[in-house]
């Protein structure tokens, strides 16, 4: 126990001095917000007002940053410099560097999250959401979705370069085709068709649910269905293929 | 005093198609320095990889300390100190932090301030790890290497890209924790090291041990009488 603490302290430590994880978890989505919220905040959208739309969706961006700089494109850079090997020379268990990923993970969203919050409350005086549990639900099974995602990446990975790729490519599509950013009412027809295939536009409905008090009805099922699959394939995947050490 | 702290028998490591380790026994003794010479590719680091416990072999039995890795690498890991090629740390850490960080993995632990001051990191301990020259990342790694006060250190390749006077330091270093009779297994490049500072060096090519012996003994069955390691090497290390 003690070690998984002085493990995790370490990693949060470390994440808090590395510029890109810092930038796309706490300063891309909270400046977007910002900017959109300018913009839009009279907007309604889909029967939900600027708030009860668009806090969910920047921190869908904020899962998807976590998952795959924090976690996935790390992972890779400190196995590549040798990091888990070393540690695999000590007595420190493996299953602690993994819970002290998963913790840090967590941190960062939760504090990005925060972030919104506060900004919503007292930037632009926005109510908050009247279903905190289930919106803390829907934010929990969201992350731990994508997390399971991000292994994924440092699976196949195994340069610093390629994950960093397959980070910055799949960022387009997340944050573009997902309902995250711009609406997909405004995007042609088979634009808004793409966003079927494009994981975090369950994530970004699932947390508008549960943000509004819908997650459980039979409208959020398919999306929480979508995000369950990807969960149990990307464990099984990542269960076969990640190594921490090559 | 004599005893082995060391055995493998007859391990086989295979990447793929290739033979890295083609069946090495080999046996350290207690308290004495044993160098691993041979050329890139001949097997060195996955061999010590094997000993370290960093790699598991596809046959034969590692044995350190009279303990089998297989059953008891946790064991084994608490009594080791290692360090790798790579100096394979997080990029951002600084000096100090790793060294209270693998500080905190280990039952046993030593004094780091001694630590510290035998190494002379203390100018450096609030600076990052990478951006040290080489030489001072070595010394970082070897205090790393020290922390659990281990019976045994693995070197791996030390003082490859060092200048030389960081390599006669580092070596002064080394040599410290020698005469505390601590057994030192490492690899190297460099002949005139290997001369002067092992007890006993084994000679790896193509994934076997091809010699293994006292440097002036190994010195005294070449043909020519004057010869050097440097002859030895190339008697036995090289591919004709």
């Amino acid at each position: 126990m003690q070690t998984v603490f002085t493990q995790t302290k370490m990693e949060l430590k470390l994440f808090f001095r590395e510029t890109l994880p810092l930038l796309f978890t706490f300063i891309v989505p909270a400046v977007s917000f910002v900017v959109f919220g300018l913009m839009f905040q009279t907007n309604s959208y889909d029967g939900l007002d600027y708030f009860q739309a668009y806090i969910p969706s920047m921190i869908a961006i904020i899962i998807f940053t976590t998952a795959f700089f924090s976690m996935g494109l790390q992972i890779v850079i400190d196995r590549e410099k040798g990091v888990y090997k070393r540690l695999k020379g000590t007595p420190l268990n493996q299953s602690a560097i993994f819970t002290a990923t998963v913790i840090k993970g967590f941190f960062a969203i939760y504090v990005g999250v925060i972030e919104i919050l506060l900004i919503s409350k007292f930037g632009f005086g926005s109510g908050l959401t009247e279903h905190p549990y289930e919106f803390l639900f829907a934010l929990t099974f969201s992350s731990i979705t994508f997390f399971s995602i991000g292994f994924i990446v440092s699976s196949l990975a195994k340069r610093m370069q390629t994950a960093l790729g397959i980070a910055m490519i799949l960022m387009y599509p997340m944050m573009f085709l997902s309902g995250a950013t711009i609406p997909l009412e405004a995007y042609p027809e088979v634009l808004q068709k793409l966003s079927v295939i494009v994981p975090l536009t369950y994530v970004v409905n699932t947390l508008r649910d549960g943000w509004n008090g819908t997650l459980f009805t039979s409208g959020s099922l398919v999306d929480l269905g979508v995000l369950a699959g990807i969960l149990i394939v990307s464990t099984i995947i990542s269960i076969k293929y990640f190594r921490w050490t090559d | 005093m004599n005893k082995s702290v060391i055995e493998l028998t007859n391990i086989v490591k295979s990447y793929g198609n290739v033979k890295a380790v083609d069946g090495i026994s080999l046996q350290v003794k207690k308290g004495e320095v044993l160098g691993i010479i041979g050329a890139n590719g001949a097997g060195k680091s996955t061999t010590l990889e094997i000993m370290m416990g960093l790699r598991k072999p596809d046959s034969g039995s590692v044995k350190v300390l009279d303990m089998d890795m297989t059953v008891a690498s946790d064991e084994i890991k608490q009594k080791i100190g290692i360090q790798l090629q790579q100096t394979a740390l997080y990029d951002r850490i600084k000096v100090k932090e790793a060294l209270e960080l693998f500080s905190s993995y280990y039952v046993k632990k030593r004094d780091i301030k001694e630590i510290i001051q035998t190494l002379g990191l203390e100018p450096y301990l609030n600076k990052y790890v990478k951006n040290l020259s080489g030489g001072w990342q070595q010394r970082t790694s070897l205090a790393l290497a020290l922390i659990n006060d281990p019976e045994i250190i693995f070197l791996d390749e030390p003082t490859t890209g060092l200048d030389p006077q960081a390599r006669l330091e580092l070596w002064a270093c080394i040599n410290k924790y020698r005469a505390e009779g601590k057994t030192i297994i490492l690899s190297t490049h460099y002949m005139d090291e290997a001369q002067r500072h092992c007890d006993r060096i084994a000679i790896i090519k193509k994934g076997k041990l091809v010699s293994c012996d006292k440097p002036k003994r190994l010195i005294e069955l070449l043909k020519n009488r004057d010869g050097t390691m440097e002859d030895v090497y190339l008697q036995y290390a090289v591919e004709r």
